[in-house]
């Protein structure tokens, strides 16, 4: 959890990478820390280089002497760890191009390079997400143990190769998983490939989703890890400079993710003082009690997994629909969780995810009950601003 | 002297690049090598494009450290970078031994730390830095220490890999040495 003075110094060196802060923020907050604790939060919420980055900024600048060392080794960690990826995916370029496959990298891979400018030490990885055809993942993953790399899951589509790892995919939303997803979430798969945009004007080959698509899908994603990691915000919020609002919201009703960028678009606002435009606010879908419940805890850093998964029932139409989520979801089937969770036993992993719900529930329930104020949906701004057209 | 001695240029491709306050940490994704440029270095490297001489680099150099530079010293840099293979056309053949330099500095009476070009390789830090946070699945390729989870991802900051195995950190401490 983030709490006091550690919690408002990871924000603001987020806000300060953003520009929406200032350095007299960021050096009134660096007084009584507890700088091992803030490592380990960095650490946590995947923000340890951008804070090694602005703190060694500031420590130059102003001349001070801080205790950088940890955050430092962090962020060279971040930077060789990622290296050792994209030098790797280096090679599987050529072979792409070779085989004339087009793939689009996705999430932090595509981030780091785009988003972050290409600073790998600043965006860390734990492996590469490419989406290609289903027609060529076996090639692909054929080309990736001649490569050296090994199959680490038994769909065989986690290959890992000393700490490099790549996850093939092709289906954005790993309905495979969790069918009933596409009742809530349906990505046009064609228009996905048609808008996508080329990583290096001169390869063919890899790409990127389109800045639309993308928020899309790293809502999803952070939403279903109940937006665990602060610098999943960071990358919304970066990727949403180059949005056309009024298209994402055109492509959030297509592809039933409306409830997604809300969650977003509050957290980024709440937490990284990112202005939405206003009119964006009266397009998106109020928040029922829970929902408000999930994002107080989200701002807090204190939302716990699953509650964002489980939310995703909202965004199924039909009472039938969620009720048949929430089923498989908890209750996955055996083939998905022996591929996940090789090792473990699902009659184990059942009683574990039905303890994990129950106890959620309770959190929620002993929220509920003291909590005596009646929500005010947070929706920033809206009442105050006039709704403008997007 | 050739072109590429006297203006080289630095590589751009197949490398990534990371700016720091006092350092530039470059990747040469072609020879899976990390290296760490000081300031000095890093002052010549980003001037490297093919168009400023030996001689205007020692004038950027001087007027960015703030310290007096030489040609020497410039090209002291510039053989450092192209052992390190971090510019275009053939390495260098060897021709300063970082001895003969400090001793050269010693002699103009400069600071040796700050003005002594240093092109360094970096080494992987411990998994626990390197990597985020994988799931225990993962502990086998992560290695050990290596923040982890076991169903829910906000377990990172509690549990490590440990031998291949995500367990609490008191344990991956006992255990693995974390």
């Amino acid at each position: 959890m983030l709490t006091g003075r550690e919690r408002e110094l990871l924000l603001t060196a987020a806000r300060l990478f953003l520009g929406n802060a200032r350095d007299d923020e960021a050096l009134s907050g660096l007084s009584g820390l507890d700088w091992p604790s803030l490592s380990d939060v960095a650490a946590k919420e995947g923000m340890s280089g951008v804070l090694a980055l602005q703190l060694e900024r500031l420590a130059r600048t102003y001349r001070l002497n801080l205790p950088l060392e940890p955050l430092s080794l962090a962020l060279r960690g971040t930077f060789v760890a990622n290296g050792a990826l994209f030098a790797e995916l280096l090679g599987l370029r050529a072979v792409l191009q070779e085989k004339r496959i087009r793939a689009i990298l996705l999430k932090g891979g595509a981030l780091a390079t785009t988003a972050y400018g290409g600073q790998i030490g600043l965006r860390p990885l734990s492996d590469l997400d490419l989406l290609m055809q289903e027609a060529d993942l076996p090639v692909v993953r054929e080309a990736l143990l001649e490569r050296g790399f090994r199959t680490a899951s038994r769909s065989g589509t986690l290959l890992t190769k000393g700490s490099v790892m790549f996850d093939l995919h092709h289906d954005l939303i790993n309905a495979s998983r969790i069918r009933r997803r596409t009742s809530a979430f349906h990505f046009d798969g064609e228009a996905l490939w048609k808008e996508a945009v080329l990583l290096d004007p001169g390869d063919r080959s890899l790409l990127v989703l389109s800045p639309a698509h993308q928020f899309l899908h790293l809502a999803v994603h952070a939403q279903k890890h109940s937006f665990s990691r602060l610098i999943w915000f960071l990358d919304l919020a970066l990727v949403s400079r180059q949005l056309d609002w009024e298209e994402l919201l055109l492509q959030a009703q297509t592809t039933g993710t409306l409830r997604s960028v809300a969650y977003a678009a509050m957290g980024m606002e709440r937490l990284l003082r990112v202005q939405i435009p206003a009119g964006v606010w009266v397009t998106l879908p109020s928040l029922s009690r829970l929902e408000a419940r999930f994002m107080d805890a989200v701002v807090g850093r204190t939302a716990k997994e699953p509650s964002g998964e489980l939310l995703v029932a909202f965004s199924i139409p039909s009472w039938i629909g969620k009720l048949g989520y929430l089923l498989e979801f908890t209750f996955p089937r055996r083939k998905v969780l022996s591929d996940v969770f090789p090792t473990g036993s699902a009659s184990w992993f059942y009683l574990r995810r039905v303890g994990q719900i129950l106890a959620l529930a309770l959190i929620y329930l002993r929220d509920a009950l003291r909590w005596e104020n009646p929500v005010e949906v947070p929706k920033p701004d809206s009442a105050s601003r006039p709704a403008v057209g997007i | 002297m050739s072109n590429a001695r006297n203006k080289p240029k630095r590589r751009k491709q197949g490398v990534a690049v990371q700016t720091l306050a006092d350092e530039v940490l470059v990747y040469d994704l072609e020879r899976h090598r990390a290296h760490c440029l000081n300031q000095a270095a890093a002052v010549v490297w980003r001037h490297c494009d093919g168009k400023t001489s030996v001689p205007q680099m020692a004038r950027i150099l001087q007027r960015e450290l703030d310290a007096p530079a030489d040609r020497e010293l410039v090209r002291y840099a510039i053989d450092r970078l192209a052992r390190a293979h971090l510019l275009e056309g053939p390495p260098a053949s060897a021709r300063y031994t970082r001895r003969d330099f400090m001793g050269r500095l010693k002699k103009l009476g400069l600071a040796a730390s700050v003005m002594l070009p240093v092109v360094s390789s970096i080494v992987a830090p411990a998994p626990a830095h390197a990597l985020s946070c994988v799931q225990e699945g993962q502990c086998g390729a992560a290695g050990n220490c290596t923040p982890c989870y076991v169903g829910a991802l906000n377990q990172c900051a509690a549990k490590r890999c440990c031998n291949g195995k995500c367990k609490p950190t008191p344990a991956a401490q006992n255990e693995c040495g974390c």
